[in-house]
């Protein structure tokens, strides 16, 4: 549809309307003359009016002429006359009809000439009766002048019949030519009119035409990216659901969702996310209230992402993680939520958790063993160091400390009578000998590990027992208050090895103490704590300084000007063979209290032998 | 809208006519008193001559006016014509009967049915544009039809009826 068409057609059509309009004013104007001139029926008419002509002017021809001849005058009569004959005149010049009159062959000079010859003679008339008979004489000559050529003009009214015809054709002619006009100018409206309507139409069907293929395109556009939504939808990994928030209800969801309620698709349709989700979330809020919350936030513009405890319907709660987007929707509060299901990774992140925790024990664990590994090592180096000072040393000195010993006992007999003094120094020396003896002693006891000969023992009885026989300084006091009521599975001999110990080392360290004064008094007490059996030798003397305290159990130190400092060592070696173990209790006031916590017997357990553990065994 | 005016003028008229006529006219005509421009003969019931009723200028002017705006073959344009209505003019005078032959001072006659006086507002014109008509004017009375109220009275016989001039009406 070429424009330059279209311009053409409408300026068609705007012809069309012009001439049209041309057309109906032609016919129009046409119509009404003619409808005039034949209702009046004009031929006939104007023949009549020449004939009145006519007459009239023999009338005012006669009635003069009685003026002349002097025969019955009327003067008013002839005025009339006169008035009747101008008016006649007048109408020849006056309306439709006096127009066609006029249009008769010499009508307008006839015409023109009486209205002169009227006028010349008005006065003369006027004057009657007294004008002359001269003037009405002339007056009537010329009128008679006139009647021939009004007689042609009757004649020619007559005739004018055939002019009329033929004016009648000419009208006819120019009545058809003015409708041609008409029908052409219809014609070329008509014409344009549907060429336009045609193109119009064209138009608008290629139009159509366009519009539907863009419509299918776009529809098959839209499908195609609905298919694609759905798969991404249906198959994603995913839960998802479309919540309307005003109807509080779900609109769509996936299968995934479905699965995760554990209910149809359609029942989903039929739920909101309260129904899905225990009354209260683990942070003790009510879910309906967070659903608002988080619903609002999501409506608001922001894409909330959180953690949330779904309940399907079979009661199971599963910790999901949930997003929630608003999706755009013209008058409706959509909001899109996607829901991932976390359990999986909540229970990994619990063993994580706990997996750290143990890991963190063990290290600590076997850094402790470690420590300790380091520390035995330690002691086993010095311990080799004194095994093998102890092997030589015990067997060279035993040999001489036993002939001084018996030779001071000799000489103590053989020269006490004499002088008594020589029995004191002899008791001195065998003292001192002893004492060598039992640092020899300790020293090989320390070294040289022996097997423990357990038995079950009451073991209140067993303490009383010993303790009574272990001997202290005069200026001490034991108290020996045991009230466990255990019986416990030790060596009896090796473990009041310990007690004698403990009980020598309170004693000695309060009798050296500089300045000690008061009652020197050692508690001894014993009772089950839980599995264990807790003995305690507490004494008031002046404690052990804080520096001290790390290395009371390390053999070979010792702060005393006597002994080689194994006795705690010794302690700390019998009870850890016994599977026990001995502490110093952190200061408190003064004094100092050993612990040793030791297990208590089997029940139906049968004397064993226990066998140290670790350690170094010197030759 | 000039109808809805005229129609109101034409019931006061009706009205007038159908109301004041018939105590308005006293048995005998009052004789003319000025120069006699109308004569009506015939079959009437109330004269003031024994021609029978004789009008002069006055008289007619004293008959309730109609005023009539026509187109006429014999003028241009639309002209205003007044004077008495017709039919008024023999009611003034008890005319009875089928027609009326009208008679002009130019010696032209025509017969006209009372019906036509009836049927339409035709009047007897003493003004012709508020003008008195002399007889040069084709006055001084003049029948005038309502031809452009009426397109149907555009005929030959209307036009032909259409007397000026008119000097004097004979009823038969």
């Amino acid at each position: 549809m070429k424009p330059r068409f279209i311009r053409l057609a409408y300026a068609a059509l705007g012809a069309g309307i012009l001439i049209s309009a041309v057309g109906v004013y032609g016919v129009v104007s046409g119509m009404r003359e003619a409808a005039y001139r034949a209702q009046s029926e004009f031929r006939d008419n104007i023949v009549w009016f020449a004939a009145q002509f006519n007459g009239e002017l023999a009338a005012l021809t006669d009635a003069l002429h009685d003026h002349v001849t002097g025969v019955q005058p009327d003067s008013q009569a002839t005025v009339e006359r006169f008035d009747v004959f101008w008016s006649r005149l007048d109408s020849a010049r006056e309306g439709a009809l006096g127009r066609s009159f006029l249009r008769l062959p010499g009508a307008a000079e006839t015409v023109a000439d009486a209205a002169a010859t009227l006028r010349e003679f008005e006065s003369t008339v006027l004057a009657l009766p007294n004008a002359t008979s001269d003037e009405v004489g002339r007056f009537v000559g010329a009128l008679r002048a006139l009647k021939p050529r009004l007689n042609e003009l009757t004649l020619a009214a007559l005739a004018s019949r055939n002019v009329d015809v033929a004016a009648e054709h000419r009208a006819q002619r120019e009545g058809a030519t003015r409708l041609t006009v008409l029908l052409l100018g219809m014609l070329v409206l008509g014409t344009s009119l549907v060429a336009l309507l045609l193109l119009e139409r064209a138009k608008v069907a290629a139009l159509g035409r366009t519009l539907a293929m863009r419509v299918a395109e776009r529809t098959a556009d839209l499908a195609e990216s609905e298919d694609r939504y759905r798969t991404l939808v249906t198959h994603a990994p995913e839960a998802i659901v479309v919540l309307d928030a005003e109807q509080g209800k779900f609109i769509e969801a996936n299968e995934n969702a479905a699965r995760l309620f554990g209910v149809s698709r359609e029942r989903v349709l039929e739920c909101g996310p309260g129904d899905f989700s225990p009354p209260l979330q683990p942070d003790g809020r009510a879910s309906a209230e967070l659903v608002a919350e988080r619903v609002a936030a999501a409506l608001a513009g922001e894409v909330p992402i959180f953690e949330w405890l779904h309940q399907n319907v079979s009661g199971e709660r599963i910790p999901c993680e949930i997003r929630l987007v608003r999706l755009p929707a013209a008058g409706r509060s959509l909001v899109r939520g996607s829901i991932t299901d976390i359990s999986v990774r909540k229970r990994h992140e619990l063993e994580l958790a706990r997996h750290r925790e143990r890991l963190e024990e063990l290290v600590e664990e076997r850094t402790r063993e470690l420590e300790t590994a380091q520390r035995d090592l330690l002691r086993a180096e010095r311990l080799a160091a004194i095994g093998q000072l102890t092997g030589t040393v015990s067997h060279e000195l035993r040999n001489p400390l036993a002939t001084i010993h018996t030779s001071s006992v000799v000489l103590a007999k053989r020269l006490g009578d004499q002088d008594p003094s020589v029995v004191r120094i002899a008791e001195r020396i065998t003292r001192n000998v002893e004492r060598c003896v039992g640092i020899i002693q300790d020293l090989l006891d320390y070294t040289r590990v022996r097997d423990l000969e357990l038995r079950r023992v009451d073991f209140d009885a067993w303490l009383r027992a010993t303790v009574a026989d272990i001997e202290v300084p005069d200026a001490v006091t034991v108290n020996c208050d045991p009230r466990s009521g255990a019986r416990v599975l030790i060596d009896p001999e090796r473990l009041r090895q310990v007690m004698v110990n403990l009980i020598d080392n309170a004693a000695l360290s309060m009798i050296e103490a500089p300045g000690a004064e008061g009652p020197l008094r050692i508690d001894i007490t014993a009772a089950t704590d839980g599995e264990r059996l807790r003995l305690r030798v507490a004494d008031s003397g002046p404690g052990i300084a804080e520096e001290r305290r790390e290395s009371v159990f390390e053999p070979l130190y010792s702060t005393r000007a006597f002994g080689v400092g194994l006795g705690l060592p010794l302690v700390r070696q019998i009870v850890e063979q016994h599977g026990g173990r001995v502490e110093l209790e952190p200061a408190a006031g003064h004094g100092a209290a050993f612990v040793v916590w030791l297990a208590l017997a089997p029940a139906e357990v049968a004397p064993q032998t226990a066998s140290r553990s670790g350690g170094t065994t010197p030759a | 809208m000039p109808r809805a005016p005229r129609k109101a003028y034409w019931a006061l008229a009706t009205i007038l006519a159908v109301v004041a006529a018939p105590p308005a006219y006293p048995e005998s005509l009052p004789p003319p008193a000025g120069r006699v421009i109308l004569t009506v003969s015939g079959a009437l019931s109330r004269t003031n001559d024994e021609a029978g009723a004789r009008f002069d200028r006055a008289m007619l002017e004293a008959l309730p006016q109609h005023a009539l705006l026509t187109e006429t073959p014999w003028t241009d344009g639309i002209t205003r014509f007044e004077g008495p209505l017709a039919r008024n003019v023999l009611a003034a005078v008890g005319a009875s009967g089928e027609s009326v032959r009208a008679s002009a001072i130019n010696d032209y006659a025509v017969n006209i049915p009372l019906a036509d006086f009836e049927q339409y507002d035709v009047i007897v014109a003493l003004t012709r544009d508020g003008a008195p008509m002399r007889v040069r004017d084709k006055g001084p009375l003049w029948i005038i039809y309502p031809w452009s109220d009426h397109p149907q009275l555009r005929s030959e016989v209307h036009h032909s009826r259409s007397i000026w001039q008119l000097k004097a009406l004979h009823v038969e």
